[in-house]
């Protein structure tokens, strides 16, 4: 059984991982407004205008 | 812009509950351009100015899509970051933009702006909020992959796998010991240092206790390892707090916002010319202007003009006071029918309405009595907690040393009392959550608790009883040229009673005639000429001071005359609210004592208790603000409702103030709770929702107790290992959640049941 | 309009979701008519028409790998590019990157199309591609990733909304997973040995098997479903906190699982039980991402009777929450018992499949399709009929395989009153549940009818597209300076600079990849010498096997033999009384790959060595029916026919070496010899029974000395130890017998 010895640091890693990921969200602010994000997604795209014109991409 | 789209947006989607306040006269925003006023109000980071507006009135998706729009035809707007939640817009300008075109764009689109003056304490309660969002993540995280090694070790894995697994489970505790519970042994450490003992303390000792034996076990290689429930215990603990902040914030916060209302702009004679700067700016002896509906920014001696001035707010009598050259000026009155000149006499808080306001913040320092008593109970409980932990070791010592130490153990965490620390708070927040969304704004936890004691209540009349607005209650008139006569005379005239009329008339009549040599007198009534024939309109002389038994009728009688003879004849009144008389029936229904507290008239004090069936005694007429404050204070347990500047003392003094809805910011910040809703039924609703948390907290009281001294029993006796009391703490914890969930059944019911 | 406002000109790069869809719909179709050709071939056994690569044994892989990583990879890529850009109002990070990604992925279906039927396969479920292709799967994924996270780092919407979260979850865990189930040591260009074998192939193979359901076929979909769902029923989801606290929840324990997948097997006891609580608590977060998905159309129930999308995105929720409620019940060890190896797997594996997978793309295809070519769907009325079809079908083919399950699960335990099994031939269960493949087929034929509907209407549909499919131009303020760089970055740096990132990411899986093949093997190696320990006359319990069985096993695997029986003997009492005792952790510690198998359709052979004779097997090879009258086994005549590899011999002994198998040096130099000599030995048998002349170099001859050698060693070593002191109390050790 001791695969697990391979298997079980990787599945700590990725959890070390995560929490990280979490932290370094929660500091940039992602939860502090949870009402208007699912509110924004739905506002529909309106395009500027059609031609090919553009100066970014 | 594509209204289609808005409407078509508003209609499909969804849209949430928020408390909208009635939309005010438009204001003139040039007075945000002030340089002052910018200072404060505004920050400016490299090369753009940010400003924040709390905006009225949004509710749905498509008043987002439309304030995204706002870039587009505000000039100098660059971005507009809206917070659905706490409905405020952070406006991002070019430097050289005006914030009043930003401000009079979302006037335009319908959502009345009011600066907001990001805080400091914003930035600091925001980044605390993270902080602690950042602890429940880490702890449930590492509690989560802690109790899947421990189910291997209890499912029977064995030799160096079993090592492996505790010592990975020990490295995952680390930052949950240090980092998830740093506040609970710093509050621990803070209440030792402080020689009283808080609830925090049992559960660090528990906490401490438990690692450091799990951590022998760990090195000798045998016995428990206890990490998941300890890990479990910090996740919960810290997740019911993460819960209870973030539902007290939503009720302070939305309040809070609420009272940024008052005006900060006045009209001052600068270098020649009248310009609007920041209130703060202004200084006594200047000249001001107000114009007519405006409110009065400062104290000050009239000097020109002559108009009749609003001062319910301040000093709670309904009827409008003429203020003419001489006359005396107060902050929060409103200036009516014509404007107005003055010199400054006092602003800020030397003016009338700041000192009550200072008055006002001493008397609300009151002690929070659930702080106190929780401390007071938590010193008892710690001592018990000590004695059985020493008490299992010393019993567990004639079995040996590793059945002591379980059994201390086992008492230590099951004596711990996370049931007990929740109990109180856990329901209180919920019930200020549950008012919060029936539109009541309960500001702490004690205020809640004092609502359940009060054993006597006092009402404000005008404003909260009554409507607070002049209406027509009886009209009889020999003829219809009369009817037509006072409506045409009235529609010329701003004066409130003159309103009333005009109002209540200009339904059932047609096209007014043409008024010739039309004159008003202020404080006797207007006249003129129609169609040759001389018309007046003025206070009755046969019924002055003498009440008629007319209904409600509690303030005035006017009479409309034709050349002299007295053609019709109407009553006015500041009529009851229809609720009022239902309300005043529950209130007393409940056993409470409930009077009428009014700076009217003691006739019309009198008037309304009789009609919401109250005897005279019950009723207090001419009271000054002074002597609300005199007669709530003498009653220990006494709430007191209302909403004028006059009884900002007495709700600050009372036992428990409540705020009625429309009241003075004054009022609102003495207040400890406010009703954002209309009528008077949330004051019962109130009550109620006071009394079934009290019960909620008894019954939450009573389940972890019983829970807390069977358990001591058990691991006293042995037969409860650390493992099992491990499992039985959260159920304690669990079982109090429920209970504060359903909580009192028929105060859910009356919140439900508001309009 | 203002000036000075920092607002940024850009267009969504839709034509590499139109490739996506396109390809979706495309290898959809191609994966479930070989779905349908391999259910038939179940229920009637010549449908395999006798040709090696059409047979049951090398189509089934590519029927799972066409499905899962065809269908449902491009359906998760064409909603995640489009939802991506719209969600974080900005371009792809780089559309050389899309294409790439794009083309390398249909490059990797094309070749799992060739080599799957031609018998190139690792045998490893759902993970089948051999070695250069898993390879270009690691390229391309990390192509994905860096274009992924290149287009996060540019984004103009500082909120991250959750189904991003859902796409970073998967892109990160499959990357992983992939990488460490495909640590494998090349022989050939086309054959690899894994380093891995018996229990720890196994574990590791379904910890990938397991979460490559979960990280494949359920984050990414969750990820869809609150992009898409919400958009379709135009509301707000129900509770974006509920969102965000079931996604870091699913994240956070993401230890190793998958031991549910090997209940009751020789797995030790405690990986078991932890395995079934694991699923267990997995409900939580699958139901949170349910309740959320169904209570978003509060309020719009009523327009799910008139709109077919919302049709198939709630079925989809549903059968996500079947699905995910079944999986748990699974794992319970008293269920698995039962269903474990039979076909109820079958049941929940599609109810999650057709159910949620399937489902869901279709909402989004149908939602998309007008959207992408700005035209309206050719006709609401045939989606629907697509809908209901679907739907209809998908249930025939679920309650067929639950019946069929039930009734395998409950005939192989049935044991009569006097203890003896009473149905002791594996033939009687087969015969039983024949009928119901067919009913299946049925089943999957309605729901491949549905999915032509769709693929006509599509058509139609593209087809009145208007011309000017020229992108459109949006406009988005920059987040901040910080992160959108300047103008100056234009389009031919964004190539250059997208390169270095993804050659670090590269380089570093090479790293990581080499150090594992080094470390691991010899690491691994220490256990099994303690667990087949040398006895005092220095002979061990477990010996590796000849090269000719190592020949024999290879065609084994190519085969696919392992798709219909299983070697591994559960420590229940009938499979006792059916197959012998219980599979030990030795018996399989020299399989790189393990062949444990999760399907009975055929009867279980961990210890079908020396049961029949030689010629039964090549009789049965040849020709099932001639052994076993009503047996839905194809045929292998071919296996008559063509000759063993015997010069690759010392070559795979050397790498079996290097992989943990105590091979010698002589055995290596001598292999070819010794495994001629033991074919010559096996054909004259043959011969003398009158099976065939010179059969000596063929692969049946490999095949049989294989089969023959299943569960010997065990024999032997016991039959030794039972004469050398008598019967001691070991008796049936049937209570699990592993460490």
């Amino acid at each position: 059984m001791i695969v697990i010895y391979l298997l079980m640091p990787i599945a700590v890693l990725m959890a070390a991982g995560f929490i990280v990921a979490f932290v370094r969200s929660v500091k940039g602010g992602q939860y502090d407004d949870l009402e208007s994000p699912p509110l924004k997604m739905l506002l529909p795209d309106e395009p500027v205008s059609r031609a090919g014109e553009r100066d970014k991409k | 812009m594509g209204m289609g789209e808005f409407y078509a947006l508003r209609e499909k989607s969804g849209t949430f509950r928020r408390a909208s306040r009635p939309p005010a006269a438009k204001a003139a925003f040039a007075y945000l351009d002030d340089p002052e006023f910018l200072r404060l109000y505004s920050e400016v980071v490299d090369d753009e100015r940010r400003m924040t507006f709390y905006l009225e009135g949004i509710h749905c998706l498509a008043c987002l899509w439309l304030l995204q729009k706002v870039p587009e035809f505000a000039p100098g707007v660059r971005r507009v970051e809206i917070d659905a939640g706490r409905s405020t817009a952070r406006v991002v300008l070019d430097l050289s933009a005006k914030a009043a075109d930003a401000a009079g764009a979302f006037e335009l689109l319908g959502y009345r702006p009011h600066a907001v003056r990001e805080r400091e304490d914003e930035e600091l309660r925001r980044r605390e909020d993270r902080l602690l969002l950042m602890r429940v993540a880490v702890a449930g995280a590492c509690a989560m992959n802690i109790m899947l090694l421990a189910i291997s070790d209890y499912a029977g894995a064995s030799g160096s796998l079993l090592n492996v697994f505790r010592w990975t489970s020990f490295a995952l505790f680390l930052p949950v010991l240090g980092f998830s519970a740093a506040p609970l042994f710093r509050s621990a450490w803070a209440s030792l240092r402080a020689r009283s003992v808080s609830i925090d303390v049992p559960v660090c000792l528990g906490l401490s206790f438990g690692f450091l034996s799990s951590a022998v076990n760990l090195l000798r290689g045998s016995g428990g390892v206890y990490f998941d429930s300890l890990s479990t215990l910090v996740f919960l603990l810290l997740a019911g707090r993460l819960v209870l902040a973030r539902a007290q914030r939503g009720a302070v916060e939305r309040s809070r916002l609420l009272h940024f209302l008052t005006p900060s702009m006045a009209r001052v004679l600068r270098a020649g010319d009248w310009k609007e700067v920041a209130l703060d700016s202004v200084k006594p002896g200047e000249r001001v202007e107000i114009r007519a509906g405006e409110a009065v920014p400062v104290d000050g001696v009239v000097d020109e003009g002559r108009s009749h001035v609003d001062a319910s707010a301040l000093t709670g009598e309904s009827l409008p006071r003429l203020a003419a050259e001489g006359a005396a000026l107060f902050a929060g009155t409103t200036n009516l029918d014509a404007p107005l000149r003055a010199r400054v006499t006092a602003c800020g808080y030397r003016t009338r309405l700041g000192r009550i306001l200072e008055e006002v913040e001493r008397a609300s320092a009151k002690p929070s009595q659930a702080a106190r008593a929780a401390d007071h109970a938590g010193k008892y409980f710690v001592g018990a907690v000590l004695t059985l932990s020493a008490a299992a070791f010393a019993i567990g010592l004639r079995h040996g040393p590793a059945q002591a130490f379980q059994r201390a153990l086992a008492t230590a965490i099951v004596t711990c009392p996370c049931g007990l620390a929740l109990a109180t708070p856990l329901a209180q927040s919920i019930a200020i959550g549950r008012a919060a969304a029936a539109g009541i704004l309960i500001k702490g936890a004690d205020a809640l608790e004092r609502l359940g004691e009060i054993d006597e209540v006092f009402l404000d009349k005008t404003g909260t009883l009554t409507e607070g607005a002049l209406g027509v209650v009886s009209w009889e008139a020999e003829d219809a040229a009369a009817t037509l006569a006072a409506a045409a005379l009235e529609s010329r005239s701003a004066h409130p009673i003159a309103r009333a009329i005009f109002a209540r008339l200009s339904e059932s009549v047609g096209p007014l005639p043409e008024v010739k040599d039309f004159r008003e007198v202020a404080g006797e009534g207007v006249s003129g000429r129609i169609d040759g024939v001389s018309y007046g309109v003025g206070a009755d002389e046969g019924e002055r001071g003498g009440d008629s038994a007319s209904p409600g009728s509690i303030a005035t009688a006017v009479a409309v005359t034709r050349g002299g003879r007295i053609v019709a004849r109407a009553h006015l009144s500041d009529r009851l609210r229809a609720d009022a008389a239902q309300t005043v029936a529950a209130l007393r229904a409940m056993g409470l004592r409930v009077r009428v507290l009014s700076g009217d008239s003691p006739a019309a004090a009198a008037e309304a208790a009789r009609i919401l069936g109250l005897t005279a005694q019950d009723a207090i007429g001419a009271a000054m603000p002074e002597d609300k404050k005199r007669i709530v204070s003498a009653s220990p347990r006494a709430m007191m409702v209302g909403d004028g500047a006059n009884d900002a003392v007495a709700l600050a003094s009372a036992f428990v103030g409540v705020a009625a809805h429309g009241g003075m910011e004054v009022s609102l910040r003495a207040a400890d709770a406010y009703l954002s809703r209309p009528g008077t039924a949330p004051i019962a609703a109130l009550v109620r929702l006071g009394r079934g948390t009290r019960t909620t907290i008894m019954r939450n009281l009573i389940f972890s107790a019983a829970y807390n001294l069977i358990g001591a029993a058990l691991a006293l006796s042995g037969r409860v290992g650390p493992l099992f009391a491990a499992v039985l703490m959260p159920l304690s914890a669990i079982t109090v959640f429920v209970s504060s969930m359903l909580g009192a059944a028929d105060a859910r019911a009356a919140l439900e049941a508001l309009p | 309009m203002n000036t000075a406002a920092k607002m940024e000109r850009f267009s969504y790069d839709d034509d590499i979701v139109k490739k996506f869809t396109i390809a979706t719909v495309f290898w959809g179709f191609v994966s479930m008519l070989v779905g349908l050709v391999i259910a038939s071939q179940l229920a009637n056994w010549r449908l395999n028409f006798g040709l090696p690569w059409l047979t049951f044994g090398r189509l089934r892989p590519l029927h799972t790998n066409a499905a899962i990583f065809a269908f449902a990879g491009n359906a998760i890529f064409a909603g995640a590019y489009y939802s991506t850009q719209r969600l974080l109002k900005t371009r792809m990070y780089s559309d050389v990157l899309s294409r790439a990604h794009f083309w390398g992925w249909q490059l990797i279906i094309v070749l799992a199309a060739i080599t799957l039927p031609l018998g190139i396969t690792v045998s490893k479920e759902y993970a089948e591609l051999e070695f250069p292709i898993a390879q270009l799967i690691t390229v391309v994924w990390v192509i994905f990733a860096v274009n992924f996270f290149g287009t996060l780092l540019r984004r103009r919407e500082k909120h991250i909304y959750v189904a991003i979260w859902f796409y970073i979850a998967t892109i990160v865990t499959v990357a992983v997973l992939h990488i460490v189930n495909t640590l494998n040591v090349p022989v050939t260009f086309w054959k690899s040995y894994p380093i891995f074998s018996g229990l720890q192939d196994a574990m590791v193979q379904w910890w990938y098997g397991h979460n490559a359901v979960a990280f494949f076929l359920t984050t990414p979909f969750l990820g869809l479903m609150y992009y898409f769902l919400p958009k379709a029923a135009e509301r707000p989801v129900y509770s974006y906190k509920l969102s965000i606290v079931h996604f870091w929840a699913l994240i956070f324990i993401y230890i190793w699982a998958g031991p549910h997948h090997l209940l009751n097997t020789s797995v030790p006891n405690w990986a078991q039980t932890l395995g079934m609580i694991f699923s267990i608590m997995l409900l939580a977060p699958s139901w949170g991402g349910m309740i959320n998905g169904l209570l978003t159309l509060r309020g719009a129930w009523d327009r799910v009777r008139v709109d077919p999308i919302l049709k198939f995105f709630v079925a989809g929720v549903t059968f996500y929450g079947m699905s995910t409620f079944e999986g748990p019940l699974l794992s319970i060890k008293s269920v698995n018992a039962l269903a474990h190896y039979t076909d109820w797997i079958i049941a929940h594996v599609h109810s999650g499949t057709l159910g949620w997978n399937g489902f869901i793309t279709f909402g989004m295809i149908y939602w998309m399709v007008p959207r992408l070519w700005k035209t309206k769907l050719h006709s609401v009325k045939l989606a629907t009929a697509h809908f209901w079809l679907g739907l209809f079908g998908m249930l025939v083919y679920i309650t067929s395989m639950w019946a069929a399950g039930i009734t395998q699960g409950l005939m192989w335990r049935a044991i009569d009153s006097s203890g003896r099994l009473v149905y002791p031939d594996f033939i009687e269960t087969v015969q039983r549940i024949v009928p119901l493949y067919y009913v299946r087929a049925v089943g999957g034929a309605m729901y491949l009818a549905g999915v032509v509907l769709m693929i006509y209407n599509l058509w139609v549909t593209i087809a009145s597209a208007p011309a000017d499919q020229s992108e459109d131009v949006f406009e988005a303020p920059a987040l901040n300076a910080v992160n959108a760089p300047s103008a100056a970055a234009q389009a031919p740096h964004r190539v250059l600079e997208g390169m270095p990132m993804l050659f670090t990411a590269l380089s570093l899986i090479a790293i990581l990849v080499g150090t594992l093949i080094e470390l691991v093997p010899t690491f691994l190696s220490t256990e099994y010498v303690s667990l087949n320990p040398p006895a005092a006359d220095g002979t061990r319990m477990i010996y590796p096997y000849t090269p000719l069985e190592l020949a024999g096993r290879d065609i084994y695997v190519r085969e696919g033999c392992y798709l219909c029986h299983s070697q591994q003997i559960r420590t229940l009492k009938e499979e006792y009384l059916r197959y012998g005792e219980p599979s030990r952790v030795e018996e399989s510690m020299y399989d790189h790959p393990f062949q444990w198998g999760s399907k009975r359709i055929g009867p279980d052979l961990a210890r079908v060595g020396g049961k029949y004779p030689d010629l039964w097997h090549l009789r049965h090879l040849n020709n099932a029916r001639d052994v076993v009258a009503e047996s839905i086994m194809p045929r292998y005549e071919w296996l008559l026919t063509d000759k063993t590899d015997f010069d690759i011999l010392p070559r795979k002994l050397a790498v079996m070496r290097r992989i943990g198998v105590p091979y010698t040096d002589a055995d290596i130099v001598g292999a070819v010899d010794a495994a001629r000599a033991q074919a010559v030995k096996i054909a004259s048998g043959l011969s003398e029974q009158g099976g065939g002349k010179d059969l000596s170099d063929k692969e049946v001859v490999a095949l049989i000395a294989y089969l023959q050698r299943l569960g010997v060693d065990l024999k032997k070593f016991e039959a030794k130890q039972a004469s050398a002191e008598p019967l001691s109390a070991q008796g049936l050790a049937l209570s699990g017998v592993a460490r």
